[in-house]
């Protein structure tokens, strides 16, 4: 400042001034394909340990705020919740049944396990995007605890985002819901293959946009949507969510249809980051794939009969 | 040298206000922006220098954490700084409804810009959604908290310049 008293700055040539480093900072990013860049993480580093002791004061202001609904709403929603309890235990114990008769059958069938065991991580949301275009969060675990970028995170058995950005300490995930996010994805009941975005017009409601399911495959409200096989990001067979109002497009080539997440995103605080990345499944496949060639054949030859 | 210092607690409070707290006091899905508040007032108290110092520094910040593009949200801030500092000369001290219409004005100028440059770029082409569903209400949520926290931060400065410590424009 005391330089400026001797010879003040005109503030026209400071704004072209921060306007230009301004600039020139994004064209570095942009070249960069959105990594971070080095200035980036050393702010973030400082800022890091702060974010985490406000994220739990303001996790705790928005607990109160819910804690001040009334009392009439709450009774309400206790007698719903009963209710919805002794349906889902005799729904448990019908489902326990078609389990175990499942296993047998399996057993018979000598199918591997659907859903393969991949190493994971807990991590803990430390901050979520303030603003209300995105939607992002960072998560307490970063390349020390053996993160990298492009790493599945689940939530609640489903899938929630993708890792964007490494620190040493801690990582930025995209969630499945933004608007930026597009996740191949598979109907796991008829194996048709789809798109699932992310759409701020659904956010509110807590719903995707699922795209591009071919016309003539049959898909009804509740099916089941996975993570399909052909993405090279995501791993396969991870849980999505479920399809809600299907409706046909104009062009009767496709249909789409918007999906409930299995994640509750306005109330995630915990995830799993699974550590196992698709690019390496794929590549260990492939100098696999030489050794294994009965495998391959029959997995294609159950495909097949599958479409 | 105490109004550099002052300035820079100032923007981390509002920085950390918004993303640790503000961030999960959501109405709806709609959170309220307090940088912009912070850089439209001191950009309207003390002029456009001012301004865009602090709302580049906000920016950068928020880019840090945030922003896919670094320095996106710093150009944005500064130039909103830049621009509330043009109020500066007709700036009236007691009056509330300047300052306030200022604020507005300037979120709405923020959310216009984010939706051309992130949103309508990438082909999501319904303008009218976007405003009345995100936009609008951003700029209520912010003008309510700025009622409160234009006056802290127009304290702020009274309290700085009393003391007289150093005045940048003196």
């Amino acid at each position: 400042m005391n330089r400026n008293k001797r010879k003040p700055v005109k503030p026209r040539y400071l704004l072209i001034f921060l306007v230009i480093v301004c600039a020139v900072s994004i064209a570095l990013s942009y070249q960069n394909g959105g990594d971070k860049l080095a200035v980036q993480s050393g702010i973030t580093s400082f800022l890091i340990p702060m974010e985490k002791g406000l994220n739990s004061l303001g996790e705790w202001t928005g607990k109160n705020r819910e804690r001040m609904k009334t009392v009439d709403e709450l009774i309400e929603e206790n007698e719903s919740l009963n209710t919805q309890i002794e349906r889902l235990k005799a729904q448990i114990s019908s489902m326990e049944n078609n389990l175990s008769e499942l296993d047998d059958l399996r057993d018979l069938l000598d199918m591997k396990e659907i859903y393969p065991d991949y190493p994971m991580v807990g991590a803990r949301i430390i901050s979520k995007d303030p603003g209300n275009w995105y939607n992002s969060f960072i998560i307490d675990k970063g390349s020390n605890d053996g993160i990298k970028k492009d790493m599945n995170v689940i939530a609640d058995n489903g899938l929630a985002g993708i890792v964007t950005d490494v620190s040493a300490t801690h990582s930025t995930v995209r969630g499945i819901i933004d608007d930026t996010s597009n996740v191949s994805g598979m109907i796991s009941k008829s194996s048709e293959l789809c798109i699932i975005g992310g759409d701020l017009k659904l956010m509110e409601e807590g719903l995707l946009n699922v795209e591009l399911i071919s016309a003539d495959a049959e898909v009804v409200d509740g099916d089941e949507v996975v993570t399909s096989y052909i993405s090279d990001k995501f791993l396969p067979g991870l849980l999505i969510g479920y399809i809600t109002d299907v409706s046909s497009d104009s062009s009767m080539l496709t249909q789409s249809a918007h999906l409930t997440p299995q994640v509750d995103f306005e109330n995630i605080t915990n995830v799993l980051v699974i550590t196992q990345l698709k690019s390496d499944l794929l590549s260990d496949d492939d100098a696999q794939s030489a050794g294994e060639t009965t495998d391959g054949t029959e997995e294609t030859a159950v495909k097949g009969e599958g479409e | 040298m105490k109004r550099i210092l002052s300035y820079a607690v100032l923007i981390c409070v509002f920085f950390f206000l918004q993303t640790g707290v503000f961030s999960h006091l959501r109405m709806g899905i709609i959170a309220p922006n307090l940088l912009i508040i912070c850089t439209a007032s001191i950009g309207m108290i003390r002029g456009k220098t001012e301004g865009c110092l602090v709302g580049f520094f906000s920016g950068i910040l928020y880019d840090a954490l945030y922003a896919s593009y670094f320095g996106l949200y710093a150009l944005i801030l500064c130039v909103i700084g830049y621009m509330a500092g043009y109020v500066n000369r007709i700036f009236y001290e007691e009056d509330m409804t300047l300052p306030l219409v200022v604020i507005g004005a300037a979120d709405t100028f923020y959310g216009i810009i984010v939706y051309l440059l992130t949103f309508l770029s990438r082909g999501r082409m319904d303008f009218p959604y976007y405003f009345l569903r995100i936009i609008l209400p951003e700029m209520v949520y912010t003008l309510i908290l700025a009622v409160l926290l234009y006056r802290m931060i127009f304290y702020i400065d009274r309290k700085l310049n009393s003391k007289g410590s150093d005045d940048a424009r003196a």
